[in-house]
């Protein structure tokens, strides 16, 4: 039996690569710009449901795909249910909104200024390696899953079992919680 | 990299318009499926003229599944008032793109071997007159190294069309069945997911889609060995796609239908078309998975090929999915509905904690898999004992609340025995 | 707070920055780093470690949000201006 080991791993894009880069970008930052400005808690989540599925095509560009995929099951598939539950069980109104003031605003876009200002600031006064050498694109090699979990049980040992045992607590915490407020009633 | 490109964009191209029209199909043998099973005839007049022009001839009902889609094209598409309309817009489409998606990593037709240099035909924009070395690709969209788990991944967006649409309705009924059908898939997302997990495990870390075809070629399958995981996982798609007996989003006669009851026309149809196709992506899952890919124990077949063996790998794959569509809509005129309660039961219940003790027993084996005394069989021995000691503890287990248990027939009116 | 008052809008907000910092750590992880033919995936650990801490953060916080809907009838948080539930 022959097996392709090598003929499996193929370089997905190739010349369309910056256009793709640039309509995902698009795809990223007018949802994220719709999840700011937009006043309806449903279309929220949705424009987030579009970021992620832009941040997970980034991945898959960068040839991180399992993390697309973890980002896609976890995030789209797991989280963003929650968040939508969420909304939808604590809103009278489907169609409720919450305004809030002209000064509130203008305070949260002068924050939003300095946050980015702080940003770039940041990044023009790092000293990036340039050219081809510092690139990674020499090879196109991808991440090999296996090397993955493979630094997840020995580097990265100790934050992993950390991870592990917070995501049991959470689970029973948020299913304590949950039980309580629903014995309380609607009260 | 060039001659992949050139194969993925035909078999897409091949691929969409194939399975999108056999969807028409799917859906006249469905009627005819019911018909069987109910001991009906079914669609048997309807030819491809309508009655309109002069011309006779026996078709076997052939035009109905034509005459299903003009019908709902003609049907108003109708916007109830106070709607989100561009959510309600969108929904559909939600629900369709994902399962579309997930065709891209099947590997409908194996590798397509180009055996001498060609050149690209000059007249082609973009590409005309580039030379394509002699290579081996692969017949899929996109050959990427996490297949299995890609199709997971995408089957877990498919949840939103279904949660958005039952939102943006504005409707009572549509909102609690959008609910409804939310808790169903999220929850058989799990089992579904720890099964792929199991064969991933005892595939030796296959990830890409075609590697399980080579895990499992010449007749070694992955139902002979994992026989009740397969069963987990087929309830599971078949929860997935919310088809009978899990089709509590769209119970009609008893919960008023579900989070596409404000649809009509071409957006109802579309969601209709996603069940369809949610569908051949499950079916061609489990194939992958479970039923050995493009592989055909009886033809010892060499794996790179010509046209005629893409071909060929291309019919195996489709009868597979074919029959275990078939398969599935028997199932849905044969069992009634579940009840919610039992639905959620099942998951909770009996899939996870049997997926869970199968991944352990697994997981062991694959650790010990260089003993003496490990042989294959001993995985279809850990699924035998898994159904057994479910058999055995299952009734000692505590129940559930005393609430809609089941009465018993003995004595009542109902009994058949009386 | 400053642009959103519903707290599950500001549960999405902090989802955005999340994956923001993700998408940072990867791209530095590859371009920087040194990508896969390198030596490095400390990026891609950490983007994983931020996804299932997103996961666990939105839990609780949906946790909270539910009680504070079912103490007040609303998740504006200006209305959690008291300590007593």
């Amino acid at each position: 039996m022959l097996l392709l080991a090598d003929q499996t791993v193929v370089e997905p894009f190739g010349a369309v690569k910056p256009l793709l880069f640039y309509a995902l970008a698009a795809v990223i930052v007018l949802s994220a710009w719709g999840i700011v400005l937009s006043q309806n808690i449903v279309r929220m989540a949705v424009y987030l449901l579009l970021t992620l599925a832009g941040v997970a095509g980034f991945y898959f560009m960068l040839h991180a795909e399992f993390l697309a995929a973890v980002q896609l099951i976890v995030y789209a598939g797991g989280t963003l249910i929650l968040i939508v539950f969420g909304v939808m069980l604590t809103s009278k109104n489907p169609f409720m909104q919450l305004k809030t003031a002209l000064w509130e605003r203008f305070v949260g876009v002068l924050i939003g200024l300095v946050i980015f200002g702080l940003l770039l600031f940041g990044l023009v006064h790092t000293a990036l390696p340039t050219g081809a050498a510092a690139t990674g694109e020499s090879g196109g090699g991808h991440y090999q899953v296996a090397a993955i979990g493979r630094a997840l049980l020995s580097d990265y040992l100790v934050p992993f079992e950390v991870a592990a045992v917070l995501l049991l607590v959470v689970m029973i915490g948020a299913a304590f919680m949950a039980r309580r407020s629903a014995k309380q009633g609607n009260g | 990299m060039l001659p992949q490109f050139i194969v993925s964009v035909i078999t897409i191209l091949v691929v969409i318009h194939v399975i999108l029209l056999s969807c028409s199909y799917l859906i006249f043998l469905e009627r005819k499926v019911a018909a069987w099973t109910q001991d009906r005839i079914g669609p048997n007049r309807t030819n491809f003229s309508f009655g309109l022009l002069p011309f006779k001839g026996k078709h076997f009902g052939l035009g109905q599944a034509l005459a299903d889609g003009i019908k709902l094209f003609f049907k108003e598409d109708y916007t109830p008032p106070q709607v989100d309309r561009v959510l309600f817009i969108l929904a559909p489409i939600i629900v369709v793109i994902p399962a579309l998606l997930s065709w891209a990593v099947i590997p409908w037709g194996g590798y397509y071997l180009f055996d001498q240099a060609f050149t690209v035909p000059a007249w082609l924009p973009l590409l005309g007159g580039v030379v394509v070395s002699p290579t081996i690709v692969n017949v899929t969209a996109a050959p990427i190294n996490i297949g299995v788990v890609y199709i997971l991944a995408i089957g877990s967006t498919a949840v939103y069309g279904v949660v958005v649409g039952g939102y943006a309705s504005n409707n009572k009924y549509s909102f609690l069945g959008g609910l409804r059908a939310t808790a169903q898939m999220l929850s058989y997302e799990i089992p579904m997911a720890l099964c792929v997990l199991v064969v991933i495990l005892t595939s030796h870390g296959a990830l890409g889609a075609d590697q399980f075809v080579h895990q499992q070629a010449n007749g070694v399958w992955n139902i002979f060995y994992q026989p009740l995981l397969a069963i987990i996982f087929f309830a599971c798609v078949l929860a997935e796609c919310n088809r009978a007996p899990f089709d509590l989003a769209e119970a009609e006669q008893e919960l008023v239908g579900g989070y596409h009851t404000e649809y009509s026309s071409m957006k109802w149809a579309l969601f209709f078309l996603g069940e369809y196709i949610h569908m051949i992506t499950g079916a061609g899952f489990f194939t992958l998975l479970f039923l050995g890919g493009w592989d055909l124990p009886i033809i010892q077949e060499p794996l790179i090929g010509g046209l005629g063996l893409v071909l060929l790998k291309f019919i195996v794959f489709a009868s597979k999915i074919l029959v275990l569509l078939f398969v599935m809509m028997w199932i849905r005129w044969t069992l009634p509905r579940f009840r919610f309660d039992q639905l959620m039961r099942l998951a909770w219940r009996a899939l996870i904690p049997l997926a869970l003790l199968i991944l352990l027993a697994s997981g062991f084996l694959v650790f010990k898999q260089h003993a003496k005394w490990f042989s294959p069989w001993l995985y279809t021995a850990v699924n035998i004992g898994a159904i057994v000691l479910a058999a055995v503890i299952g009734p000692f287990l505590p129940q559930g609340p005393p609430m809609n248990r089941k009465v018993g027939l003995a004595g009542s009116r109902f009994s058949p025995v009386v | 707070m400053l642009t959103k008052r519903n707290a599950i809008g500001i549960l999405i907000g902090v989802e955005l920055v999340l994956n923001a910092a993700a998408v940072n750590f990867v791209a530095f992880n590859h371009y920087v780093w040194g990508g896969a033919d390198g030596h490095g995936i400390g990026g891609l650990v950490f983007a994983m470690f931020i996804i299932v801490l997103a996961a666990a953060e939105a839990a609780i916080a949906l946790a909270i949000i539910l009680n504070f809907y079912n103490n007040f009838s609303s998740v504006d948080v200006e209305r959690a201006d008291q300590m007593k539930g």
